[in-house]
């Protein structure tokens, strides 16, 4: 199989109100997928389903050929789908109790199993890369929202996810903090990453995007190459949405 | 009828007092500890997904907490040895410290166990989302995220806790242990309680004098905890 995610006729409800309807997506090494919709339309759900924070009801996920039945699934999978995936939060969720530079070891330590000091080593490459290395040792608590959302970044690529997944990663943010997150999600579209990420920025979309899916109660509308989709949308319902959110 | 109140003796009775200081502290120490262990069970209970564990422990908190603790000595003193008799079980050689740090084990474990319940909600679920993220498992997650900020949160509480316990092995004295309280009251009876208001003022100073100790304690262990972690908190 040469496709680096496949998700499969995906089915959430929550009690007796259903989220997703039986989504499919397939999505290869390197394409960075945004996700587009109304609020309430399932993409949030969707993209939690992918690492099981939320487990689907049907349905079948597989994260470079890992393959996990939605309904029939134990502990050690969901463990080893989550250890293929990384995820990044609207709420950054660092954790409170620990720095910044304990923040991005920890899983180093307690998943990959590095010794203290290789992983110290390497976190501060990451820190530096997303320009945090004169912040390491300030508690989350202590630090601006992009600061904050940029550690959650490193926290998560840190991991050397086969796949990174960003749940509205601006939209908690101060509009003028917007921009340095942005760039810095830009700069780790361009190593090559798989990306999915849901986001209300048309133009992040317009300028990272190598798909945009547009999501509507619990179905994927429409699909296809940025230029083309945000453009020219094919479905009317597309079309509306953009014309209120451009 | 003439005043024999003397102020300047009740220092002087402090000494006595605290003669029985060891008793209280094992008391107290033992309550906690066990109280803890127990209040530990009741609150995972009620944080479980099984209905009947959530309803059972609910139920022996409200129990626990709306029950004076000086009724709950005397239904474990007098009437538990009372029922066990009838099964066939002689209970008239147990010491009498035992059932006192039994009821008040029982007792601060509801007030335990309601106070890390609330403070393991009060960590917010997204911190343990991001643990899963990024493969943890749900023990590690437990005790390396949760926990520690759990335990953060707790401090004034488990301060206050264990202020309410100190003052409440005070009713020891009510089935004859002899701890500070019961030690006052021993001197007071030798001198036909001609002396009992300064004996009594004497053992009211020292509870009050370990109680500023605990409650300062908690404040800097509070400061230490959480430094610079939560700054909107303090």
């Amino acid at each position: 199989m040469e496709y680096m995610v496949q998700l499969e006729n995906i089915h959430k409800s929550f009690g007796k109100n259903q989220i997703l309807k039986g989504v499919n997506m397939n999505i290869r090494k390197g394409e960075v997928v945004v996700i587009l919709g109304p609020s309430g339309s399932g993409k949030t759900t969707l993209l939690r389903t992918i690492n099981f924070l939320d487990s689907a009801n049907e349905g079948s996920i597989s994260v470079s050929n890992f393959k996990v039945n939605c309904n029939k699934h134990s502990k050690s999978q969901v463990i080893e789908l989550r250890r293929k995936t990384a995820m990044v939060f609207q709420n950054y969720n660092l954790f409170q109790n620990k720095t910044i530079l304990e923040n991005v070891m920890e899983g180093l330590i307690v998943v990959k199993k590095y010794n203290k000091k290789e992983a110290k080593k390497v976190s501060m490459e990451i820190l530096d890369k997303v320009g945090l290395l004169e912040r390491c040792d300030y508690y989350p608590s202590q630090l601006s929202g992009g600061q904050q959302q940029r550690a959650g970044i490193a926290r998560a690529l840190i991991m050397d996810p086969d796949v990174i997944l960003f749940d509205e990663p601006t939209s908690a943010l101060d509009p003028e903090l917007v921009g340095e997150v942005l760039n810095t999600i830009k700069a780790v579209s361009q190593t090559g990453i798989t990306m999915i990420v849901v986001t209300h920025e048309i133009s992040f979309a317009k300028e990272v995007a190598s798909r945009v899916v547009f999501m509507e109660g619990g179905n994927i509308v429409e699909e296809g190459k940025p230029t083309e989709m945000l453009v020219n949308p094919k479905e009317p319902r597309t079309q509306q949405f953009l014309k209120r959110i451009i | 009828m003439t005043n024999t109140f003397k102020p300047e003796t009740i220092l002087g009775y402090i000494p006595g007092v605290l003669k029985a200081l060891p008793i209280t502290m094992e008391i107290l120490f033992l309550s906690l500890l066990i109280g803890s262990i127990l209040g530990a069970l009741i609150a995972t209970a009620n944080l479980s997904n099984n209905i009947l564990l959530r309803k059972m422990s609910s139920g022996y908190i409200s129990f626990m907490r709306g029950i004076p603790t000086l009724v709950l000595i005397f239904l474990l003193y007098l009437g538990l040895p009372q029922i066990a008799l009838n099964i066939g079980i002689d209970m008239s050689n147990i010491n009498k410290s035992i059932y006192i740090i039994a009821c008040l084990s029982l007792n601060t474990s509801a007030n335990l166990a309601e106070m890390m319940r609330s403070s393991y909600l009060a960590v917010g679920k997204g911190q343990c989302e991001a643990a899963y993220s990024i493969g943890m498992k749900s023990f590690t997650a437990f005790r390396r995220i949760v926990l520690p900020q759990a335990f953060g949160i707790a401090i004034p509480t488990l301060g206050n806790n264990i202020i309410i316990l100190l003052k409440d092995t005070s009713l020891a004295f009510a089935i004859g242990v002899i701890d500070m309280m019961g030690k006052g009251r021993a001197l007071s009876a030798a001198s036909y309680g001609s002396n009992r208001l300064e004996v009594y003022m004497a053992t009211g100073i020292i509870f009050w004098v370990l109680c500023i100790i605990l409650e300062y304690s908690s404040k800097s262990a509070e400061k230490a905890y959480t430094k610079g972690r939560k700054q909107s908190a303090s």
